[in-house]
């Protein structure tokens, strides 16, 4: 099938083509308590073409995107051929080159979809229960990819590897009240210890949501994020250091200029682009045009350093060595998490869907259990919301010194802020 | 003119029903859901423009099978000769089995499912198809909105239309079924994002139905009033936290019946004791006026169909009615596992994904009031517009809207003053008793995406009319 459309492409009007063949094998399992749901198993591949057009004076190279369906006959790949490069000649896009490249390159990865799929049952059957917690139901996905870029310029690139994800509901109860929190991990294979400690610690936490009382309405108290919710935090920075952010002039950051012209009392802000994280589920040796993904600062005390994108926005914007990335680090501050946890203060450790805006900075979430730390003692708390945004809150933001892992994203353990509205209940 | 039905699927119908013939042998119960979608995707904005296809295309197969209490599933886009795919299904789906009985794995046993005799063959009308307005036009009338759009203020720095069309096609076949079914519909957003100083603020609107490329004459008269509404949002406030009046527009009554009540009953969370308003069927959970349906039959919008992708017909479910919870919405296997008749609610983000209870169309119906009365009987409180997102919590019923803005109202007039972005949050009943005054007219979105968690994205539509109620915003 692949060379039947290269073929095609080959003999067609097109300037230039590229080919995204994926092979995705996977094995799938759905659980209620501990009792098997069902069973499901796929084999799919996906060839994503897409064929470029360039204008004479090469001012514009139009593209259009197509998958063309596995079991079509050459007659429906040459047709779809011929009316994605008809589409291109409308998109009048400025011109940028494709990647070339002479060299074949073959990365595979030598994990068993299958045996990574009876660990995850395997973790799961072992994480400790007892009648106040307990888990309600879990799936369990393991995906062997494999992965394909081919283009006219001589690229071609083929790697493997499996990502999986283990989304899980956990209840908890405490006297007539039961309520239930829920996981979802994005990893590469079967993480046992991870996947325990995160369980566990959820179990611990959700028999205090039993007994949170109404969030109170507070002024002046800072929010302290101790969990994967974070991320967000640092993700509207990626985002904003995104070339395709920046050429369409969504992100107004200027390289070497400071994000921010006032003044930083807390933690600036230090992140970088790899290649490579352990047990990360995007550890991709090539990026989406077959360009090999190298590691970048982005930004560095708070001064962007770098955007990162695709090869064509990369060249609208003419940075060099540029890639798309996939996995992220952001350094500590220079206080540990010990120092940073003064009293008084407001930990949201489970929000119903925290969401920061990556273009505003603004965030919001509702919290679903918090705990409100002062001299007195330790109160959670259930309700409410909290509201910002990064623009503000990054003056007086501070770091913990100790950094954790969450798939793509190594982030601080504990981010501290002020300036966060808590909406309470009275 | 009637969307025509797929050659392809028409193409491959025999050798489908002779593979579900042939694994009837092994199995108990055999099924195949067969999907041809195929749209393409227009995006313009002032630096770049894109066609690609709809994201949501596809073409391929899941097989369903039953045997000794156990469902499994196998999902291929490769049409192999039946003989090799009955034998890699049998392979691979006993390769997982092994494993499941290494780790001594008991199933949750769930008897077969009814395979009752029908056979079905709709091609739904719509007035243009999408094949029938050309690229160039399409990207030439998107360009002319955002040109246009980015000389009206010069506040505006960037301003993107989007307009997706597609056919879908799906076939469903079982021993005894065969059903077939053709629709398209479009949907289109126009956003813009504008910038004052250092403060940069986006605001959009959606279009959506089962229509062709006449979409497009919506969004060239429809697009207008986006960069006001952007530009008031340089000037908000923030809201300052607590409970308020709120009238909520037709957008945002949809929200909230979608996202606060609406996953709370999809009952293949009853299945799992996940979801509070098991508890609640034949109780008072909203007052008298509320009444609220669901089901890919109850509106026409880009999530009706006439089967589900278990091959159950569609339906109109009354869900609340004078303020009491009759029922939820079920999957073909909850519904067999609680006892009870399947809805038409089974969906697949795509022939790659279970199914699960998903919903279509979630509507309040409209009331007796006018907007003017409405906003006339407020003290102090908030006209919420725009939806941005929420989060369903069936568990314990709590609410989490995030909405665009919120206009004040003071002594029964709009003052002026506008607070944004604006999170809504407290519990549902809370909420849904407190609603006491709704108007006529009912209006449904069918823009969105709906999630199950933080995954199975699949197409969904709500609606109602306005609705005065209690909210606690943040």
């Amino acid at each position: 099938m692949l060379k039947q459309i290269i073929d095609v492409l080959e003999h067609s009007a097109a300037t230039h083509y590229q080919i995204t063949k994926t092979t995705t094998k996977s094995h799938e399992f759905f659980f209620i308590r501990h009792d098997l749901d069902m069973n499901r198993c796929k084999e799919v591949t996906h060839y994503q073409v897409t064929v470029y057009v360039a204008s004479e004076d090469k001012q514009y190279l139009g593209d259009a995107s197509f998958e063309v369906m596995a079991n079509s006959t050459k007659e429906e790949i040459k047709a779809q051929i011929d009316k994605g490069i008809y589409s291109a000649q409308f998109v009048k896009n400025p011109y940028f080159e494709l990647l070339d490249s002479s060299e074949q390159v073959e990365i595979r990865s030598l994990e068993n979809p299958l045996v990574v799929a009876q660990d995850f049952i395997h973790v799961m059957q072992t994480i400790e229960e007892t009648e106040e917690m307990y888990i309600n139901s879990y799936e369990i996905f393991v995906n062997e990819n494999d992965k394909q870029i081919i283009n006219s310029k001589g690229v071609n690139v083929t790697y493997s590897y499996i990502d999986s994800m283990v989304e899980a509901v956990i209840n908890a109860k405490k006297n007539d009240t039961e309520i239930e929190l829920y996981r979802n991990y994005r990893i590469g294979t079967c993480n046992k210890e991870m996947l325990v400690e995160e369980l566990q610690q959820t179990m611990r936490i959700g028999v205090d949501k039993c007994i949170a009382t109404n969030t109170q309405p507070l002024q002046d108290v800072d929010v302290v994020f101790t969990g994967s919710d974070a991320t967000r935090l640092f993700a509207y920075y990626t985002s904003i250091t995104s070339a395709k952010m920046k050429y369409q002039q969504i992100s107004t950051l200027e390289l070497d200029q400071p994000m921010t012209t006032e003044e930083i009392k807390g933690d600036t802000i230090t992140i970088k682009g790899v290649a490579y994280l352990e047990n990360s589920s995007c550890n991709y040796p090539y990026d989406a045009d077959g360009t090999l993904i190298q590691d970048k600062v982005l930004i560095e005390n708070h001064i962007p350093k770098n955007f990162w994108g695709n090869r064509r926005f990369s060249q609208y914007l003419q940075l060099e060595n540029a890639s798309s990335l996939y996995n992220f680090v952001v350094a500590g501050g220079k206080q540990s998490k010990k120092e940073l946890l003064q009293l008084p203060y407001l930990e949201v450790v489970e929000f119903s869907d925290f969401q920061v805006d990556s273009m505003t900075g603004e965030f919001a979430g509702e919290i679903r259990l918090a705990y409100y730390h002062t001299k007195e003692g330790i109160q959670p708390f259930s309700g409410g919301s909290i509201a910002g945004s990064m623009q503000q809150v990054q003056q007086e933001m501070w770091l913990s010194s100790e950094v954790k892992q969450y798939d793509h994203y190594v982030i601080p353990e504990v981010v501290r802020m002020k300036h966060v509205s808590i909406t309470g209940i009275e | 003119m009637k969307a025509p039905f797929s050659a392809y699927l028409l193409s491959v119908e025999k050798q489908v029903k002779e593979l579900v013939q042939n694994l009837s042998y092994h199995y108990d119960y055999v099924s195949c859901l067969a999907t041809d979608c195929y749209g393409d995707s227009f995006s313009v904005s002032s630096r770049m423009t894109s066609v690609s296809d709809y994201d949501g295309n596809e073409r391929g197969f899941v097989i369903r099978v039953y045997k000794d209490g156990l469902y499994s599933e196998y999902s291929f886009n490769e049409l192999k000769d039946v003989e090799t795919l009955v034998r890699e299904i049998i392979v691979k789906l006993d390769a997982q089995l092994v494993i499941l009985r290494a780790l001594k794995v008991d199933f949750f046993k769930t008897n077969a499912l009814d395979d009752e005799v029908l056979s079905l063959f709709v091609e739904k009308e719509v007035k243009e198809l999408p094949e029938s307005v050309s690229v160039e036009e399409i990207v030439n009338r998107l360009h002319a909105i955002c040109k246009q759009t980015m000389q009206k203020d010069e506040r505006v720095v960037e301003c993107m239309a989007h307009m997706s069309m597609v056919h879908i096609n799906k076939m469903f076949i079982s021993l005894n079924r065969c059903l077939k079914q053709s629709y398209v519909y479009s949907e289109a957003n126009f956003g813009v994002v504008v910038r004052e100083e250092q403060t940069t603020k986006m605001d959009y609107k959606g279009f959506s139905g089962l229509k062709g490329p006449e979409i497009l004459e919506e969004m060239e008269h429809g697009s207008n009033d986006v960069v006001a509404s952007a530009i008031e949002l340089l000037a908000t406030k923030r809201v300052i936290p607590g409970e308020y009046d709120i009238i909520t527009t037709p957008e945002v009554s949809g929200l909230i019946a979608h996202e606060a009540f609406g996953h709370g009953v999809e009952m293949d969370m009853f299945v799992k004791n996940r979801a509070l308003a098991k508890e609640y069927i034949g109780k008072q959970i909203a007052s008298e006026m509320v009444e609220m349906h669901e089901g890919a039959l109850c509106a026409e919008s880009t999530a009706s169909y006439v089967f589900d992708d278990e091959g159950t017909l569609a339906n109109d479910v009354t869900e609340i009615k004078q303020g009491i919870l009759h029922t939820g919405i079920a999957d073909a296997l909850s519904a067999l596992r609680l006892g009870i008749q399947p809805t038409g609610n089974g969906k697949r983000e795509s022939f790659e994904r279970k199914a699960y209870t998903r919903m279509t169309n979630t509507v309040f119906m409209g009331g007796e009031n006018t907007l003017e009365e409405m906003i006339a009987s407020i003290e102090h409180g908030y006209l919420l517009e725009g939806m941005q997102s929420g989060m369903e919590d069936p568990k314990h019923w709590g609410i989490q809207c995030m909405l665009t803005k919120g206009r004040e109202i003071k002594d029964g007039k709009l003052t002026g003053v506008v607070v944004s972005p604006v999170i809504l949050t407290g519990y549902v009943p809370d909420l849904l008793k407190s609603i006491s005054m709704a108007s006529k007219e009912v209006q449904v979105d069918g823009n969105g995406y709906c999630g199950k968690g933080y995954k199975e994205w699949v197409k969904a539509a709500d609606g109602g009319p306005y609705l005065k109620a209690k909210g606690r915003l943040g």
